[in-house]
């Protein structure tokens, strides 16, 4: 039996996530001072703490998830003894470790309520057992900061639940927690039941099989992606029309990114009316984040097609620039997009609250326009990598950290104040392109897999 | 075989994987018009063959020419005379059918758009499918009208038949022997089934330890790999030491010995060495291979 957990864990520890987001989440909480949470903004602070490590939490808990997925969708699960049984419940002692014991712990230490910390973190079983069912309910992470905002912004009687959970009552705590207790064995049994398990299931959540016979929603959404591989296939000429058809088989179409920013702005400016500023730009935040990270998905597939590609009559030097032009135009695209959401959250505030005085963005939407930048060079560097994911947020998180040092020190060397800012976005920039120059270099020389 | 005439040309190839050598100064040589097959255990190096002919692979050792260019750095006139069909075809599986054509014909300019219509006709792939909902064997046909639809000069083929139901796999050598037909073109694909390799192919390469032991046509390595039975009056030794044997086995009196080098002379020494009575027998390609990768 011990044997076997051994083996169930040597999967878990052969996979980089299950090294980076663990300690991510171990150390988190740990950065803390235990005096910071004193007073009225400790409560503030406490609160940040707790929603941040739920979604580190809730992150950790659907890998798990679907990890487990991907473990029981093999013919091991019919042909060894008891296989199933001791995934699951390696996959439960993880939960229990990760939603229970770890934040009771930290709550305890820092004198945190218990209550209120178990509670919030068994939103992560919850959405673990929800990603075991259906693989895409894992975008339910993003409800997770959603959550503090309506819990900061709204007292409406649906958000009555979230407010006492906030506050430590042990009410809600205790209805999180027997629905995270019932969640995961239910979702577990119904997986195991119903599901249609394949030796070919793919654990990549950016780019999932389209399901034998689409909803009829879904078919009429895909008419829109349709129509746009038919506009981008008929270019032809010009640079920007050979960019525009390596573009081709992109996820999405110009239609659905104006449907999303449209109702984003509509979501952000009601947010903002009802709520105040700080609530539509806590939104226009996540999901001007979010936006940047969404080109990956299509161009990570598009990797793995690379042997075709090459092999289209472009020389090689050529078919690097242009594949890397137009995978330029996915990001700026998406960059696009994170900066209409942020202009509507501005507009929104400036609308609703002019006497708040909110001038022209420049500072965040140049720090947002330098992100994109090094993301970019990053995700170029990254996307051909086995483990690109670790690899790419680790890469952005030393990047972010090295450029703030960096500037830190030039600060100290006498650099003006009024330069800094400016210092920290060009950095960000120059970092980007010196990406994307070594990824290009590597390309010429890549071998194709 | 003069360089000009030929539409690959490998010479001295060592492609290792860390310390592992799987190509081990190989030369290779296939002229226009010719339909060679590609065989060899698993694991042999016939994908790593492949690649490197491609340019998708850089040898660590020889050079490599495909259409009179360098592999490695091919120009857009070279590669649209390339058809090439991957072992495992990467499609997008989001993508209805026919845009994938449409997409994959936009790059060519002799994309011949009724030959992919009529072959996805005939192969009944549904054009209006998505990629991703195409079952294995129909993928695999969609990959291969890819590859035949801009009419390549040299098709190279990463075993194109694995996935396909013998119906289909007829229906598609057919079109190989067609393609080959007006002797300007050349295929070279890799295969586990030999008996389409001997339907179609006139030459045959067989890729063992890295290196190509046999290059030639079919017709030639029938003619040199032979089976003989031999029976004596007396107890054979327990090896045989002639030149040329790829296998034997020996029981009292009785022997089978397979060699690849057989002369009047050789049987004539059996015959007055042991007073055997030796019957020679044939090998189709598939016994072939087995014994020539008996030892490994």
């Amino acid at each position: 039996m011990m044997n076997s957990f051994l083996h169930v864990a040597r999967s878990y520890a052969g996979r980089y996530r299950f090294w980076i987001f663990p300690a991510l989440y171990v150390l988190l909480p740990l950065m803390m001072k235990p005096d910071s949470f004193a007073g009225p903004a400790g409560r503030a602070a406490a609160a940040i703490l707790l929603v941040y490590s739920a979604l580190l939490a809730g992150l950790l808990c659907g890998l798990v998830a679907l990890h487990l997925r991907r473990q029981l969708s093999g013919p091991a699960v019919y042909l060894v003894p008891r296989f199933a049984e001791i995934q699951l419940t390696f996959g439960a002692v993880i939960a229990i470790l990760v939603c229970v014991v770890y934040p009771a712990s930290i709550a305890a230490i820092f004198g945190l309520s218990v209550v209120q910390a178990v509670g919030v973190h068994a939103l992560a079983a919850v959405l673990m057992a929800a990603v075991l069912l259906w693989p895409k309910s894992f975008l339910g992470l993003l409800l997770f900061p959603a959550v503090l905002v309506v819990w900061e912004t709204y007292q409406l009687p649906a958000a009555a639940f979230w407010t006492q959970l906030f506050e430590g009552e042990s009410g809600p705590a205790g209805v999180m927690f027997v629905a995270a207790l019932l969640a995961y064995p239910l979702a577990a049994f119904a997986y195991l039941r119903t599901c249609d398990r394949t030796t070919e299931y793919c654990d990549d959540l950016m780019v999932d099989r389209p399901p034998e016979s689409p909803s009829r929603l879904k078919e009429w959404l895909l008419r829109f992606r349709d129509a746009a591989i038919e506009w981008r296939i008929g270019c032809r000429a010009s640079l920007a029309q050979c960019v525009r058809r390596w573009q081709t088989p992109c996820l999405v179409s110009w239609w659905e990114v104006g449907a999303l920013v449209c109702l984003l702005s509509a979501l952000i400016a009601s947010v903002t009316y009802s709520a105040g500023a700080s609530g539509g730009m806590a939104i226009a935040t996540l999901a001007g984040g979010v936006a940047l990270f969404l080109p990956l998905g299509s161009w990570r597939f598009r990797c793995r097609a690379l042997s075709y590609e090459i092999m289209r009559p472009v020389s090689r030097p050529r078919f690097v620039r242009q594949f890397m032009t137009a995978m330029l135009g996915d990001f700026l695209r998406w960059t696009i997009v994170a900066t209409l959401i942020f202009g509507s959250a501005f507009a929104a505030s400036a609308w609703f609250e002019p006497q708040a005085g909110i001038g022209m963005p420049w500072k965040p939407l140049s720090m947002l326009w330098a992100v994109a930048a090094l993301l970019y060079g990053i995700a170029a560097l990254t996307v051909r990598l086995r483990y690109w994911l670790p690899w790419l947020l680790a890469l952005f998180v030393a990047s972010s950290t090295g450029v703030g040092m960096l500037t830190s020190v030039l600060q100290n060397l006498g650099l003006q104040t009024r330069l800094v800012y400016p210092t920290f976005v060009a950095l960000f920039v120059l970092l980007g392109a010196v990406f994307v120059a070594v990824t290009y270099r590597r390309w010429l020389m890549m071998e194709i897999t | 075989m003069n360089q000009a005439e030929n539409v690959l040309e490998m010479r001295a190839v060592s492609k290792l994987y860390g310390s592992r050598p799987v190509l081990d100064r190989l030369d290779l040589a296939i002229s226009t018009g010719g339909i060679v097959g590609l065989l060899g255990k698993n694991g042999a190096g016939k994908t790593t063959l492949l690649r490197c002919a491609l340019g998708l692979a850089k040898p660590q050792h020889g050079t490599v020419t495909i259409l009179g260019e360098p592999a490695w750095n091919l120009s857009a006139s070279a590669k649209e005379l390339i058809g090439y069909v991957p072992q495992t075809p990467q499609l997008y599986h989001w993508m209805r059918v026919q845009h994938i054509i449409d997409y994959t014909g936009s790059f060519y300019r002799r994309w011949n758009a009724q030959l992919a219509r009529d072959l996805v006709a005939d192969w009944k792939i549904p054009p209006d499918q998505r990629a991703g909902t195409l079952s294995v064997g129909e993928a695999q046909k969609l990959a291969i009208v890819l590859a035949l639809a801009h009419e390549p000069d040299f098709l190279l083929l990463d075993e194109p038949v694995a996935s396909l139901d013998p119906a289909a796999r007829r229906e598609f050598l057919k079109v190989v022997l067609e393609i080959a037909a007006g002797g300007s073109r050349s295929v070279l694909f890799s295969t586990h089934i030999t008996s389409d390799l001997e339907r179609v192919a006139n030459h045959v390469a067989i890729l063992q330890n890295g290196q190509i032991s046999f290059f030639g046509e079919l017709g030639e390595l029938k003619d040199q790999i032979k089976r003989l039975r031999l029976i004596s009056t007396n107890t054979f030794p327990e090896r045989f030491e002639l030149p040329g044997i790829l296998r034997q086995r020996i029981e009292g009196n009785q022997a089978l010995v397979t060699t690849r080098t057989i002369t009047p002379e050789l049987l004539d020494k059996i015959e007055t060495s042991w007073h055997a009575t030796v019957e020679i027998q044939d090998l189709n390609l598939e016994e072939i291979f087995l014994e020539l990768h008996d030892d490994e």
